[in-house]
């Protein structure tokens, strides 16, 4: 995966050293990650052999699922700034809008993030009734991000024009920030995500603040930290203007593997997708399976622990992970907390 | 002069009602919400639907599709792409072939336009769901040669849904994988 997604970001992607072995042993796991549009895309310059034609659906489908997405974020800034939310728009358009074509990273949804304060006038706006579903994902409060002040974040947006409506994204150093940070809670089981960092990494405006984009809590600055690397030291993006905390950050020995693991696990299951636990927990026959597919990997056991990316065994920090969801899971049932994440 | 159309009107239109539409610089992706169906137009076919918007006549059709990518687009490739449309239900109305003329049979029209490119109209399976990229549709499973089966679960919405319940693995002696319990 690897290997075949190597540059597949760029304008003009390289497709030497794009062995055909490699292609077709990962299409499926391309197609599963959501992967296809961008190995379509650096294989395609090297002449359209047949076995692309999965690849190129894929991207067509992703192509038509961006288009009709795009149609809906306007409606859906147009509700919520109906009832004084302003919000901000991250992930998805907000990175896809930066790739060569549409198609090449496939989004499902709509993220937007408001301010904790505005929780009730977002829900409102969001039931109200209207002409079409909006797929939004409204996250109150920053998220990955929630170390900087929502006004200084907001300070530092900018603002888009999309089919005649101004939409608010965050600004390229938070932005950043929150890419890579989101990619390591998931434990970076989306390779597109990894690209994301990759391709912003090249594009960075000249006025790119490092000094902000690595301020805030230590230990997550160094996550994102990793994350730069780790688009460097698995996919070949360019390092070049970005500064020595990048350069001199020497991965821990454990990390690129955990991650290459999970990209070829065919049969992970991501949040969201999984049953719910309460569900599983009334049919014993699939619970070994269901509490496989919870098992944290090293990547997302670590943020999860708030611990460092270092040398020190992930074991511990997997185990913790665990009993602390169980936890989680617990209060929800007993009411004592919202329900957490499947 | 304009060649007859089956709609009467020798202007063909193309169809807007119930499409997504994404125009890229290669290709122009078409999303049929009533069918659910997606295509792929090719350039010429691309431009020649494009033209079609109820007033064109057949040669200004050619003309402006010609403009359009730059090189001269012959009668032919533009019934052909027009049928090929027609076919794939992005017409207002079905569009026939001509016959007589310079156009002696429907083979001979097929013969000549086929050694133009960029007319073809593909369509276009979903290979994942398009959003979350979390099951195989069963057509995409079935295409895999069997040590491409992946185990992963199998799509139980869209065009050609999979049993509930099924994943994509080898199956018996089949030379492809299936959606199977």
């Amino acid at each position: 995966m690897a290997r075949v997604l190597r540059g597949a970001w760029r304008e003009r992607p390289d497709a030497e050293g794009l062995a055909s072995a490699d292609l077709l042993e990962a299409i499926p796991l391309l197609l599963l990650s959501g992967s296809a549009g961008l190995a379509w895309w650096r294989a395609q310059s090297a002449g359209p052999p047949p076995a692309l034609k999965p690849l190129h659906d894929a991207f067509g489908v992703h192509a038509l699922q961006a288009a009709i997405l795009d149609a809906k974020i306007p409606a859906a800034f147009a509700r919520l700034r109906g009832r004084g939310v302003e919000p901000l728009l991250g992930k998805g358009w907000a990175v896809a809008r930066l790739y060569p074509r549409p198609g090449l990273r496939p989004y499902g949804d709509i993220d937007l993030y408001a301010r904790r304060e505005d929780e009730g006038a977002g829900r409102a706006a969001l039931a109200e009734p209207g002409p079409e579903a909006l797929p939004v994902d409204l996250h109150w409060g920053l998220a990955e991000l929630d170390d900087r002040g929502f006004e200084e974040v907001i300070t530092r947006s900018q603002t888009l024009r999309l089919r005649d409506t101004d939409v608010r994204v965050f600004g390229p150093e938070d932005h950043l920030r929150l890419l890579a940070l989101h990619l390591l809670r998931h434990g970076g089981w989306r390779p597109v995500w990894l690209c994301d960092v990759a391709l912003i990494l090249e594009t960075l405006p000249s006025d790119f603040d490092w000094r902000y984009f690595t301020s805030g809590d230590a230990v997550r600055t160094d996550a994102a930290v990793c994350a730069l690397r780790l688009a460097h030291e698995l996919l070949g993006a360019s390092l070049e203007g970005v500064p020595a905390v990048v350069h001199e950050r020497r991965l821990p020995r454990w990390l690129v593997p955990a991650i290459l693991r999970q990209w070829g696990d065919v049969r992970f299951e991501p949040h969201g997708t999984r049953r719910p636990m309460a569900m599983e927990l009334r049919r014993p026959r699939g619970l070994i399976r269901a509490l496989r597919a919870r098992w944290p990997n090293a990547v997302e056991a670590t943020v999860g622990r708030r611990a460092r990316f270092n040398g020190l065994p992930r074991l511990p920090f997997q185990i913790g992970e665990c009993f602390a969801r169980t936890l989680r899971f617990a209060r929800s049932q007993s009411g004592l907390a919202p329900t957490p994440e499947r | 002069m304009s060649r007859p159309l089956k709609d009467g009107t020798g202007r063909p239109r193309q169809r807007r009602e119930g499409l997504v539409v994404q125009e890229l610089p290669e290709e122009t992706l078409v999303y049929d919400l009533e069918r659910h169906k997606a295509h792929c137009l090719e350039a010429v076919a691309a431009a020649v639907w494009e033209a079609c918007d109820g007033h064109r006549t057949f040669e200004q059709i050619a003309a402006r599709a010609a403009k359009r990518i730059g090189r001269q687009v012959p009668e032919e490739a533009v019934w052909l792409a027009l049928r090929r449309l027609d076919r794939a239900r992005l017409m207002e109305a079905p569009v026939a072939a001509p016959l007589g003329g310079r156009f002696t049979s429907r083979r001979d029209w097929l013969k000549k336009a086929a050694l133009f490119g960029g007319v073809s109209v593909i369509s276009i399976t979903a290979p994942t769901a398009a959003q979350a990229a979390t099951c195989v549709s069963q057509t995409t499973c079935a295409g895999l040669q069997n040590r491409f089966c992946n185990g992963a679960p199998c799509c139980t919405t869209g065009p050609n849904p999979a049993p509930p319940g099924t994943t994509c693995q080898k199956v018996g002696n089949q030379n492809n994988c299936s959606c199977a319990p």
